[in-house]
């Protein structure tokens, strides 16, 4: 898996090199600012890019606009985007254009290892992963006539977990229940948000965009 | 005292000369005409009586230098008066002058042209007084007698009568370039006409000295004189009149409405001055531009008020105002402090906003701060701590991690304080979904409606923020057992904020009262089946 990060500052970039070095993830490269990250990926083409929405020179939303243009220049290598705070727009924009082969982790959560190193397995597998913070707190709000207010609880858990980038065997785990029971539960569920099955798409990401969207 | 002056002036053509019998001056329509001329006096007299005194006084002065000639020929008066008073004539440009000297802007230069002026007059009227005698003037009507003047030795009553002409004419050159200075254009034209009729008087006197029609033309341009400078003085009077007149047609207005006076296009207006800054203010508080620099209206209680009337008053307006009744100045004032108070107030509104965005700006700042400083330092602080927990030996282990638990607990703090600083989601996601955030955080069942027509701008979405967070927090804390509902729309160009539950809640929600104030809105709460309905109304531009 070889990985590069972007995050304009240097301790916690440096740090954070070294904790994935350590987990066995071959970090190819460091950059401190957008530009330098998109000649990074041009260069390496690694599989993932782990990088920091706010970066200079306005330390707005420089991240997620050379995100974007990485997925669309390089779709072999997906994006882990980390966020200061609770940003579900932006999630959404990121989402709304390429599904899939995205996440979208709190910053705060990166020095829990585990967590990131499963993350970058995933979105490298083309799934999305969505930081669980966001998924509860976009489950918490109540939005007249949107699709998730026909969803059981039952099929709001599943979703949640969905959008956290878990796969139905790791969903079963966690509600212990059978892998079975997942699987019936996740085609009510598609149908409920009348996603149509199709071989192109990604349903569950489509599903996690659903919830973006709500 | 005019109206004695003007009766005798018409006795004086009605009575015979003793010497030559009655002369062409007494035929009926000249003494018709002069009649008119001293009824027009009287009522000029009457009409100024009401301005200063220094008007009335050289409107005397007019009549006087008019009238003395005619005194002459009272047989009771010692001789050499006789000649003191035929001699007098000049005594009428010294009133006029007097009358058109009168001004209100007394700058230095003036000053000293009044000066000039008045030494002229003097010396145009002592120098006949010093060297007439009457026994030498072939048209002296009045009396004959031969007296010596005290200048007899060195000037003769022609040359006499000439220098004082000469001083006559210099005085009235002078008097009339100050004119346009001092008064408005149709009273300069006036008085201006009146010196050129008393100077051609003074020049007919000396240009025809002996022939027999001088003293018709000379009684003819005397009276004009006079008539005119009588109509200078009335028509002043009038226009203060007016002036007052219009003044007391505002302050009624202005007294008679509870609220800002609407006053018509073109009417009253009135605009008053803020004290120690240079600038002006209407009835409703609000800036006016510098009305001195626009030259219809008047400036009166001192400069402090400024009156634009829809007929321009040719008068002085300090006096204007001077003259007013107390009740109209005492409506003029209260006005003026009303005004000052409105203004004074709408500053404090202005500032009171400017400061609640100051604040927000600086909270907005703060936050960034936190995230982009404090957040990122702890957050390397927990990676190296992660990184050293992998090679700490056993011994350190567990103050390594217990150190990490440590930072793992500030960033949750810092997490819960930033958002409590600034919602960031309201300048990220807009005012629905911060709300909806908001909801979903606090334990509290509510029922939230938002019907939102657009964004709006970020400082009211604060405030709309602000107040349903302080509205759930304390439902949350007073234990209100039923749902509660929280309705927001934007129609009308007004954001209105309803709430409803079990419990009256306002004693609680000082701080965001004034933010809503801050920006120009109102909370009223009310009682309907059985719940309290608090309403938030802020204006939000259309």
């Amino acid at each position: 898996m070889r990985v590069v990060i972007a995050d304009d500052v240097m301790l916690l970039r440096s740090g954070l090199a070294r904790l994935l070095t350590e987990a066995s993830v071959d970090v190819v490269g460091e950059a401190a600012d957008a530009d330098d990250l998109l000649r990074l990926v041009a260069l390496e083409r690694p599989d993932v890019a782990i990088v920091d929405i706010r970066m200079p020179p306005t330390h707005t939303d420089e991240g997620l606009i050379a995100a974007r243009q990485i997925r669309m220049q390089f779709p072999r290598t997906a994006v882990v985007l980390l966020s200061q705070y609770l940003q579900a727009r932006y999630a959404q924009r990121l989402l709304a254009d390429q599904p899939g082969g995205v996440g979208y982790l709190l910053k705060a959560r990166v020095s829990d290892i585990a967590v990131l190193v499963d993350a970058i397995q995933r979105v490298s597998e083309g799934e999305c992963v969505i930081d669980p913070t966001i998924v509860s707190r976009l489950m918490g709000r109540q939005r007249a006539n949107s699709p998730l207010t026909r969803l059981t609880p039952r099929e709001n858990d599943i979703l949640a977990l969905m959008a956290q980038g878990r796969s139905n065997s790791g969903i079963a785990t966690e509600l212990a229940v059978s892998e079975r029971t997942v699987e019936a539960t996740c085609a009510q569920l598609f149908r409920k948000l009348q996603l149509e099955p199709s071989p192109d798409l990604n349903r569950r990401v489509l599903a996690v965009l659903t919830l973006l969207r709500a | 005292m005019v109206g004695v002056f003007a009766v005798s002036a018409a006795l004086r053509y009605l009575r015979p000369s003793p010497i030559l019998g009655p002369s062409p001056v007494e035929e009926s329509w000249l003494a018709l005409a002069l009649v008119a001329v001293a009824v027009l006096v009287v009522v000029a007299g009457w009409s100024a009586s009401m301005e200063p005194a220094p008007v009335t006084l050289g409107l005397a002065i007019v009549t006087f230098g008019w009238l003395a000639p005619a005194w002459a020929t009272l047989p009771a008066i010692p001789v050499r008066v006789q000649a003191v008073l035929l001699a007098l004539t000049p005594v009428m440009i010294a009133g006029l002058n007097w009358l058109l000297i009168l001004g209100t802007n007394d700058d230095r230069g003036t000053r000293r042209g009044a000066r000039a002026v008045w030494i002229l007059t003097a010396c145009a009227v002592a120098i006949p007084v010093l060297g007439y005698n009457p026994f030498e003037d072939p048209a002296c009507v009045a009396t004959c007698t031969d007296i010596r003047p005290a200048l007899a030795q060195t000037l003769t009553t022609r040359q006499s009568i000439m220098l004082s002409t000469a001083f006559v004419l210099a005085a009235a050159i002078g008097a009339g370039l100050q004119l346009r200075r001092r008064h408005p254009a149709r009273l300069a034209g006036m008085y201006a006409a009146a010196l050129v009729a008393a100077a051609s008087a003074s020049v007919v006197r000396l240009a025809a000295w002996s022939s027999d029609w001088r003293t018709d033309v000379e009684a003819a341009f005397t009276a004009l004189a006079v008539s005119l400078g009588a109509g200078a003085v009335l028509a002043a009077a009038l226009a203060t009149r007016r002036t007052r007149r219009d003044v007391e047609e505002l302050v009624a207005e202005l007294s008679a409405s509870e609220h800002v006076p609407t006053m018509k296009a073109g009417a009253h207006s009135v605009l008053f001055s803020v004290p120690d800054e240079d600038r002006w203010i209407d009835l409703s508080g609000a800036e006016a531009s510098n009305p001195t620099a626009v030259r219809s209206g008047q400036a009166i209680d001192g400069g402090a008020i400024w009156l634009s009337l829809p007929r321009r008053g040719p008068t002085n307006g300090s006096a204007t105002f001077a003259e007013l009744n107390p009740a109209t100045r005492l409506v003029l004032r209260n006005a003026h402090l009303t005004a000052l108070g409105r203004a004074r107030l709408a500053e404090v509104h202005a500032s009171r906003l400017r400061i609640l965005l100051a604040s927000d700006l600086e909270r907005k700042r703060i936050e960034r701060d936190l995230h982009d400083g404090a957040q990122q330092r702890l957050v390397s602080a927990s990676i190296h701590l992660r990184l050293a927990l992998g090679h700490a030996d056993p011994a350190a282990e567990d103050s390594v991690s217990q150190a990490d638990r440590c930072v793992q607990a500030g960033l949750d703090q810092l997490r819960s304080l930033t958002h409590g600083v600034y919602p960031s989601a309201l300048t990220d996601e807009g005012l629905a979904a911060a709300l909806e955030d908001l909801v979903a955080s606090i334990n509290m069942p509510t029922s939230l409606d938002i019907q939102l027509g657009r964004e709006h701008e970020i400082n009211t979405s604060l405030t709309v923020y602000a107040l349903v967070a302080d509205y759930l927090t304390a439902a949350a804390r007073s234990s209100v057992k039923d749902t509660v509902t929280v309705r927001i729309d934007d129609r009308e160009g007004r954001l209105t904020v309803t709430f409803g539950s079990g419990l009256d809640l306002t004693g609680q929600l000082t701080d965001s009262a004034d933010r809503v104030a801050a920006h120009g809105g109102t909370m009223a709460t009310r009682h309907q089946q059985g719940q309290v309905v608090l309403t938030a109304v802020i204006p939000c531009g259309s």
